[in-house]
């Protein structure tokens, strides 16, 4: 019995300690990251929750803001606010899934996008995506 | 009784001879030649002054009666001064005086009749004044009191003085006045001057029959050797008031009759009351040339070389004096006249003119010259014109037509051929031909009518046209009739206001050709009008109207254009303020077109127009309707669009709603009527190739900006098209413009293919960032015939072609792109969903390349029971989500990505009967394709957790949902 609790109790450390290390995880996120191997190239991270207006777009209510853009083709200040060059992102595990948003097609046409994420620290953040390795440097917390 | 009368007759005449023979010794014992001489010495002792000759004195009854009469033979003044031509003044052969002889007796010779033979007389004038004819003494009056005899005779002189008549036959009467530099002459004339008095009135009248005349002034020869006769009959009222009725005065044939009245309180105080009427016979002006003096001949225009009869009427009345002259009503008549003016290329045959005018000497704004009637006639051309002029007067150097406001008023009737004249020239050969007939009349000043300053005028034309015919170099043109009324009038007060011009016309027909250019327009119709504002004189009201029954234009024998009835209607208000061009003209135009046609070799079909009709104006354009047939289409486009002018101005939106309708579209066939010749082919080529040489000047290429404030909504219905050799049905959409936005919104239509309904959205937030979107579903559609349809879905679903059979196909994407159109990867989102039941998958080369590493067997069938892929696109990359097929008894996955330089990164998985896996990497000239590990086993065919969604399935189910979202067509 004793070693069924000693187990148990292995396997709530070990859930909360993960649980921890993903917080940390996710807070590391928050900022504007540059991407190293195309400067100008950036993306923010917001700590900053979707509220769903319509019921269908509940399932996004775990997802926070964020949003990208390529100084070679637009600036930040051309962004439509929660449009194309945002996005929602939800980070599981090494997982970062981003829905991005559009200016205007068609509401609700979304287009989710998943990072497989290999190295984020407070500064670096490093993810796969279809074999190709992207890194970014945080430029602004 | 016979006898008494006889012997009565005989009694009487020997006591009448008996009374004539004691009277007649008594006056020849009495009045003795001598005797008679004698007195009549005395008498001109008396009278004259100088020294003078008088013959034998003689008595006679004969050539006096019922007067006696004394007979002179020979009256002599001699007067001889320096210069004078004769120092004889008066020569009289001859010279019988009839007088009352019981008053003679008593001393007041009272001379009843008095005839000078062959009287010659001289009158000299020096240089100084002094002449030769003052050699009487003072007598004034009829009345003359004569000095008191003072010889011993019985019988003296008491007066003298003329009663009835005198008779002038004279040999020559000459007059040289030096002071004046006058020479006058009259040889072989006649002079009787009489008079009669009764019930206080006096009869007087002068005759003179001159044969000869001369005259001679200021070394100018006004007369020579003329006849003239002067009958001036005279009635003495009073001493203020001669009638002068029945006066007149011929020289030669040419004859001045004259009416009125002459009066004067005193005759010398240069003070005259008159009312006279003067009026010619008809005077040939050739006839009548040679006695016009030479330098007044010189007045004469050379130019003008024209001959006729002239007839002159005056009246004068009113006061002649110091100040003041009469006012003088003329009028000069012209009959019968040919001739030409030279600097015009005319013979007139005919010329009739009637000139009046009024002469106010005293008052400069009075004058007044009025041209009743002027006619011309040259071959079969006539001009008639009237008009009348003011503000004619006279000053220092005569009479000056100060700019006078003329009226005027011309009636032509001519050949349009005498125009070539002018028209031609060495470069430009003109030539015209055809009659005009009308009206003309022209009101204004007469420097502006001469210096054709028609916004000053006020005239009016009205004309019509036969059978005019026009040709210039290349160009000909050919009217058979018509009439064209044109009328400018000149604003009454406001001097600064717009002048009223207005022009119609009415045509039969008219024809044009220039080299191989045709047209042909039947019963054009027109007006135009240009007038001031009522609220504003200075600004202007344009209206123009056109119509015709038809039109035709042909360019050779490939280009021809037909119409039926056309109708333009404009008008526009000018205002000074308006901002731009449409406010300040603020144009209205109403446009109908009806039953056009047009065949163009640029176009192998005819375009045919049923009725296009539509009105404009600032605040509202409508379309009535506009029907166009091309080919096998036909399109309808109405609607209305309003605030124009207001947008224009930035002030309001423009706001419209178009309804674009059409019966039958075969795009098929417009696509091939777009030229495509293989010369165009080659130029397209070259410019491709020369854009991608000069990039700065391709740069320089500028988008499509939305306007902004612009609302505007194109409906479209189309029943049945063809396009792409499918048939189509129920097209619609709308195409929306508003706020910088173009909105096609779920335009959609049916074929055989599939169903589809495309959206899409073209923004231009800035020149260098334009976003375009597009949201785009076919069901039920054919894959191959999609690929055909949308050549680039074998881009975004490379595998797609592959598989045959029915699918539905959803696609949303947006991207931005610059000016230059190309797309900004950055900015790429798009999502895309195929799903399908009962495909075939085609056996190509890929495939029997993954059949074989999947070791399907040759025997398996192609048939996939359904198929469901997604699709996202985000920057350059497309991604396809695991999908999974089945096949015979195969169960095979598919996912992957690619890039849009079409490098590609998928996998397949089978996963029934066995898992084995394939990857297939590279690009589609070096594909790699290789075993793997099977890596969507979890999704499609999970061992544990087998009723849990997986991550990739949820995202698979938000783009599919999504997608499906606003889909209408069912």
């Amino acid at each position: 019995m004793k070693k069924y609790i000693f187990c148990l109790l292995g396997l709530m450390l070990a859930f909360m300690t993960s649980c921890q290390l993903e917080g940390n995880k996710e807070s590391y996120l928050y900022g504007k990251w540059e991407n190293v191997n195309k400067p100008g190239d950036y993306k923010v991270y917001e700590n900053s929750a979707v509220i769903p207006i319509h019921e269908e777009d509940s399932v996004f209510k775990t997802y926070k803001w964020g949003h990208e853009w390529d100084e070679a083709e637009r600036t930040e200040s051309q962004l439509v606010h929660q449009g194309n060059g945002w996005y929602m992102w939800k980070l599981q595990g090494n997982n970062l899934y981003e829905v991005s948003m559009t200016d205007r097609v068609w509401e609700g046409s979304l287009t989710p996008v998943t990072l497989t994420i290999s190295t984020l620290t407070s500064d670096m953040f490093i993810f796969e995506r279809h074999g190709r390795t992207y890194t970014f440097k945080k430029v602004m917390q | 009784m016979k006898r008494f009368f006889k012997i009565f007759g005989i009694t009487l005449g020997s006591l009448i001879g008996l009374v004539l023979v004691i009277v007649g010794l008594a006056l020849y014992v009495v009045l003795t030649p001598k005797r008679l001489t004698s007195v009549v010495h005395r008498v001109a002792d008396s009278f004259i002054t100088c020294p003078y000759e008088i013959g034998n004195v003689d008595l006679t009854i004969v050539k006096t009666f019922p007067y006696v009469g004394l007979e002179v033979q020979g009256l002599y003044v001699i007067n001889p001064i320096e210069g004078a031509p004769s120092d004889t003044v008066l020569a009289v052969p001859k010279l019988v005086v009839g007088m009352d002889i019981m008053k003679a007796l008593d001393g007041d010779i009272y001379i009843k009749t008095c005839t000078l033979e062959d009287m010659e007389a001289n009158i000299y004038i020096d240089s100084l004044g002094n002449n030769n004819f003052t050699v009487w003494a003072d007598m004034t009056t009829e009345d003359t009191e004569l000095e008191e005899d003072t010889t011993d005779s019985a019988w003296r002189l008491r007066s003298i003085g003329l009663e009835d008549a005198i008779r002038f036959s004279a040999r020559k009467l000459s007059l040289v006045d030096k002071k004046d530099s006058l020479v006058a002459g009259l040889t072989d004339c006649s002079i009787q001057l009489s008079a009669t008095e009764t019930d206080s009135l006096c009869h007087a009248k002068l005759d003179l029959d001159a044969n000869h005349v001369s005259f001679q002034m200021k070394e100018e020869q006004f007369a020579d050797n003329l006849h003239l006769r002067l009958t001036l009959p005279a009635l003495f009222r009073s001493s203020e008031h001669i009638t002068i009725d029945g006066t007149q005065i011929a020289i030669e044939e040419y004859t001045v009759n004259v009416d009125g009245y002459v009066g004067s309180s005193c005759f010398d105080s240069g003070v005259y009351n008159m009312d006279v009427t003067i009026k010619t016979n008809e005077w040939k002006i050739s006839n009548i040339w040679h006695l016009v003096p030479p330098s007044y001949q010189s007045l004469w225009p050379k130019e003008v070389d024209a001959d006729g009869h002239l007839q002159l009427l005056a009246h004068a009345i009113g006061t002649y004096d110091s100040v003041s002259m009469p006012l003088i009503d003329a009028q000069v008549l012209l009959t019968g006249a040919q001739g030409r003016y030279t600097p015009l290329p005319y013979y007139f045959d005919e010329m009739q003119a009637d000139l009046t005018a009024h002469v106010d000497l005293n008052k400069k704004a009075n004058m007044t010259a009025t041209l009743n009637n002027l006619f011309v006639q040259t071959g079969t051309n006539t001009v008639r014109l009237s008009g009348s002029a003011n503000h004619i007067f006279k000053n220092k150097d005569g009479f000056v037509i100060d700019n006078p406001a003329a009226d005027i008023k011309a009636e032509i009737n001519v050949d349009l051929a005498e125009a070539n004249r002018y028209l031609n020239s060495d470069s430009t050969p003109m030539h015209v031909s055809g009659r005009a007939k009308g009206a003309l009349t022209a009101a204004g000043r007469l420097d502006d009518i001469t210096n054709s300053r028609w916004s000053k005028l006020k005239a009016q034309a009205q004309l019509n046209l036969t059978k005019v015919d026009f040709l210039s170099d290349s160009l000909q043109a050919a009217i058979t009739g018509g009439q064209v009324n044109a009328r400018l009038d000149m604003p009454k007060d406001e001097t600064s206001a717009i002048p009223t011009i207005a022009l119609r016309f009415d045509l039969d027909d008219v024809q044009a050709s220039m080299d191989t250019l045709f047209a042909h327009v039947v019963h054009p119709i027109g007006s135009a009008t240009i007038k001031a504002t009522r609220r504003d004189p200075s600004a202007q009201r344009v209206n123009v109207a056109f119509s015709a029954e038809a039109m035709q234009a042909n360019m050779g024998d490939l280009t021809d254009i037909k119409t039926g009835n056309v109708s333009i209607e404009a008008k526009s208000r000018y205002n000074k303020e308006g901002e731009n061009i449409f406010f300040k003209w603020n144009p209205r135009l109403k446009f109908d077109l009806q039953n056009a046609t047009a065949h163009t070799p640029m176009l192998p079909v005819e375009i045919a127009v049923p009725q296009i009709r539509f009105s404009y104006s600032n605040r509202d354009f409508a379309i009535d309707t506009s029907r166009i047939v091309l080919g096998k289409s036909d399109f309808n486009l109405s609607g209305d669009i309003r605030n124009f002018g207001k947008w224009t101005q930035h002030k309001d939106t423009l706001v419209g709603v178009l309804n674009f309708t059409s019966s039958n579209t075969d795009v098929d066939e417009l696509l091939s009527l777009l030229p495509q010749s293989q010369e165009d082919t080659l130029v397209a080529n070259e410019q491709t190739e020369s854009d991608r040489q000069d990039e700065p000047d391709s740069s320089q290429a500028k988008p499509f900006i939305v306007p902004k404030m612009v609302n505007l909504t194109l409906n479209t219905r189309i029943a049945n098209a063809h396009a792409l050799d499918q048939d189509l049905k129920n097209l619609g959409g709308s195409l929306v413009m508003r706020n910088g936005e173009v909105y096609l919104d779920q335009m959609g239509f049916v074929c055989e293919a599939a169903k589809l309904q495309l959206s899409a959205i073209y923004k231009t937030p800035r020149t260098d960032h334009i976003y375009v979107g597009l949201d785009y579903h076919m069901v039920d559609v054919d894959i191959q015939q999609l690929i055909s349809m949308i050549p680039q879905i074998d881009t975004l679903v490379p595998m797609l072609n592959s598989f045959r059979g029915k699918a539905q196909f959803h696609l949303a994407a947006e991207t931005y792109v610059n000016e230059r159109y190309q797309l900004k990867p950055s900015t790429i989102r798009g999502a895309c969903s195929i799903e399908g039941k009962d495909l075939v998958l085609l056996d190509n080369e890929t495939f029997s390349k993954i059949a074989k590493v999947l070791m399907f067997s040759k025997k398996t069938e192609n048939k996939i029971d359904s198929l469901s892929a997604q699709i996202t696109l985000y920057k350059d990359e497309i991604t396809v989500y695991p999908f999974c097929v089945s096949m015979d008894n195969y169960l095979v996955a598919l996912g992957g990505n690619h890039y849009l330089d079409m490098n590609f990164n998928y996998h397949a998985d089978l996963l029934k009967p066995l898992y084995i896996g394939v990857d297939v990497k590279g690009n589609l000239d070096d594909l790699k394709i290789a075993p793997a590990t099977c890596i969507y086993a979890q999704d499609f065919r999970p061992i544990i957790h087998k009723d849990t969604e997986t991550k990739s399935q949820e995202i698979r189910r938000i783009i599919s949902d999504n997608l499906k979202k606003n889909v209408k067509i069912k």
